[in-house]
């Protein structure tokens, strides 16, 4: 729930409507062993009840909590969802999907993480860590390139993060330097009537997730723009192949487009 | 969201004008940068294999590859030309850039810079060389391919948008790339294909489009899968559309297949202009 301040205050600077989605937690079957055969009737009973009032009781507490934030600024609702699935189907329906990194808390025998979500969903993903305390999302916008099929779609759905931002930086960490594409993205960034800043760094590839964390930290970003790949092991190494690594220790929030 | 970059493949035939009037048209519109890219090709290799050169005479040999270096020059200007007219007629501007055209490495390069590419069902390179389908650029290029039927009269902003809805992520894909075309669009209808009678969307794709503003008519098709095809020739004749939003899949062809070859049929030979993203 400490993600929700700064996300609220995100959608105002988009003008965008926010909807909170709770998804309930399955009754954890394969908790109990042989699926809670050896219970008597009576027993299984009472562990649903249990397990389904605690559940109410976590989502009355995070609707409160998000409607009380999202108050401050505009208007919001509030869903909830029974499966994972339809969870994917509301994120389809979304301009952009809002998780916290890792699995998604939520239990039960289908589990979906962030990257999962960030495949299926056929949108950009923002993945906001929970230490984020009171820093913005999205006002210095650092944005990945490598000239990937990923990354070129990481950046086109970027665009209104880019124009909403103070500031823009493209982080391009290649093996070699290619001045040529360097100019061709000022050039197309100069289109866009933006002031942005472009950090060329040859890298090994593998060396690649340090730079760009690094650059995270020297630049003071607090929105990195990556592409992420569905096919992990054979691009992994490439630079928005790294989106693995931040996915589960994301160093800043991580706007992701497959 | 627009689009601010838009490229054109630009070839020497004249089914190449009618795609430059319309891409002229939508960067006049949207206040896009117009950029006409020709696929040059080198020697026609298929001519002439690198084996049956070393047998004739030096000079033949130069004088042929001269000569072919002048006839793709010679397209290129034709090319060149055809846009523009069509940027002339309109008092529009244009950029023009001659790429490499034999792989499809340089296309792709340019498309994934561009924020929409606009191209013909089959990308021919100069004088007949080689022969990409728009369908492999639209999967690699990361962003919404316009692909324009070479019969037919496609002129200005499209006023009738018909948008193929499936619960994927390609079709979410194509909906969210399809948003500068549906805020300009008169009509937008969006159309489930969909045997087992259910919507699936349970309204929230009517919100969706409601909180973009956007005015939208959900038509549910009982038709089986096999057809969608037909039942989408069938709509956009009967709603007189003039742009076709749909998501490419891309995975593989026995999946494409069980979903019935939608993508496959209709990109091969689109009725109208067709928006596809993957």
């Amino acid at each position: 729930m400490r993600r929700v301040h700064p996300v609220i205050d995100l959608a105002g600077r988009l003008g965008a409507s926010v909807t909170g989605a709770f998804l309930r937690p399955m009754f954890p079957l394969t908790d109990y062993a042989a699926g809670g055969a050896w219970m008597s009737q009576g027993q299984l009973q009472e562990a649903v009840e249990a397990h389904a009032m605690v559940v109410d009781h976590a989502e009355a507490q995070a609707r409160q909590a998000f409607l009380a934030a999202a108050q401050l600024h505009l208007a919001a609702d509030w869903i909830v969802l029974d499966t994972v699935q339809q969870l994917i189907e509301r994120a389809r329906l979304s301009d952009l999907t809002i998780v916290p990194p890792g699995p998604l808390p939520e239990g039960g025998e289908v589990t979906i993480s962030a990257g999962q979500l960030g495949l299926a969903c056929g949108g950009p993903l923002l993945v906001v860590p929970d230490h984020l305390g009171e820093t913005s999302i999205g006002r210095r916008v650092l944005v990945c390139w490598n000239g990937s099929r990923e990354s070129a779609r990481a950046w086109r759905d970027a665009w209104p993060f880019v124009m909403a931002a103070d500031h823009v930086a493209v982080a391009a960490v290649r093996p070699r330097p290619d001045f040529d594409d360097d100019a061709t993205l000022r050039f197309r960034l100069s289109r866009w009537d933006r002031e942005v800043d472009v950090l060329s760094e040859p890298a090994a590839d593998e060396l690649a997730p340090d730079v760009l964390r690094r650059k995270v930290l020297d630049w003071g970003s607090d929105l990195l723009v990556m592409g992420l790949y569905g096919r992990p092991r054979i691009s992994e190494q490439v630079l928005g192949g790294v989106s693995q690594e931040f996915l589960t220790d994301p160093p800043c929030p991580l706007l992701i487009s497959h | 969201m627009s689009f601010r970059d838009i490229i054109l493949q630009v070839d020497e035939t004249d089914a190449a004008s009618g795609r430059c009037a319309l891409a002229v048209d939508l960067a006049t519109q949207w206040g896009a940068t117009l950029t006409g890219v020709f696929l040059r090709s080198h020697f026609t290799y298929d001519l002439f294999a690198a084996e049956g050169l070393a047998y004739l005479p030096k000079h033949e040999i130069e004088a042929a590859l001269t000569e072919s270096a002048a006839a793709v020059k010679l397209a290129a200007d034709v090319a060149e030309q055809t846009l523009r007219i069509a940027a002339e007629r309109a008092g529009a501007s244009f950029e023009w850039r001659i790429i490499d055209g034999n792989s499809d490495a340089a296309l792709i390069a340019a498309a994934r810079r561009a924020d929409l590419s606009i191209l013909p069902p089959r990308i021919e390179t100069s004088r007949g060389g080689r022969c990409v389908s728009a369908t492999t650029l639209a999967l690699a290029s990361g962003g919404p391919t316009l692909i324009v039927p070479e019969e037919g009269e496609w002129r200005g902003m499209p006023k009738r948008v018909l948008i193929a809805w499936k619960n994927t992520r390609e079709s979410a894909r194509a909906l969210h790339d399809a948003w500068p075309f549906l805020d300009a669009a008169e009509e937008v209808t969006v159309i489930v294909v969909s045997p087992s009678g259910m919507s699936g969307t349970d309204g929230f794709l009517e919100r969706h489009m409601e909180r973009h503003g956007r005015k939208t008519q959900v038509i549910v098709d009982h038709s089986d899968d096999v057809s969608v095809g037909k039942v989408l020739r069938r709509q956009i004749k009967a709603l007189n559309a003039d742009l076709l939003v749909m998501g490419l899949y891309g995975r593989s062809r026995l999946r494409e297949m069980i979903l019935g070859g939608v993508s496959r049929e209709l990109l091969g030979e689109p009725p109208v202009p067709l928006l596809a993203s993957h």
